[in-house]
């Protein structure tokens, strides 16, 4: 299952992008409410897409222990 | 008898809370560059994984190490369009107001297919036939 090696190296850029949204606005984040949403939805999608990684790896871990 | 004293009027113009109440707006063109930056970096590694399951001299020249294989260039290369296309598209876009909404979606389109050509039945797909 290659997914969890390919599908972890989309997180990064997800939580970059979420960082840059908050860093750019700032405290005027909370009356951009399209940026606000936008930047909640990448951080939780990088949080999701860490979660399939690490639950994949331990799976396959748990299956196939490296030796 | 005296007038009672009044206010004098000022225009709402000139006013100091209205210059307060005047709020600079950023342009979102910087958000949209790193959007469509995140998008382009997932849809580049997705062609990456196809085209190295496809051909396995592509995916050999893919391999900067050793001990991690092809997966090394991969991510290295899908890195590189992320960062590159992120600094085009800002300096493209850092003083516009472009519509978010369609900026935003055509991301999620982008991610879509960059998390479809990294899922192994996917991609297995393109594999030659032995």
């Amino acid at each position: 299952m290659e997914w969890k090696e390919h599908v972890a190296w989309i997180a990064p850029m997800l939580a970059t992008a979420a960082f840059f949204v908050a860093a750019y606005y700032g405290r005027d984040l909370i009356r951009h409410q399209p940026a606000r949403r936008i930047a909640m939805t990448l951080f939780v999608a990088a949080f999701a897409v860490a979660a399939i990684a690490g639950v994949l790896g331990a799976l396959i871990t748990k299956k196939a222990p490296v030796t | 008898m005296s007038e009672p004293v009044r206010p004098a009027a000022t225009p709402p113009d000139t006013a100091p809370a209205a210059a307060a109440r005047v709020i600079r707006e950023r342009p979102n063109g910087p958000v949209a560059a790193v959007l469509l930056a995140t998008g382009i970096g997932s849809l580049v590694l997705a062609i990456l994984v196809v085209w190295a399951e496809a051909s396995e001299s592509f995916a050999d020249s893919l391999r900067y190490s050793d001990r991690v294989g092809p997966l090394s260039g991969k991510t290295i290369w899908a890195v590189v369009a992320f960062v590159v296309s992120w600094a085009g598209l800002h300096a493209v876009l850092r003083r516009r107001d472009v519509n978010l909404r369609t900026v935003w979606l055509i991301t999620l389109a982008l991610l879509a297919l960059g998390l479809l050509g990294t899922f192994s039945p996917f991609f297995e797909l393109f594999a030659p036939e032995e």
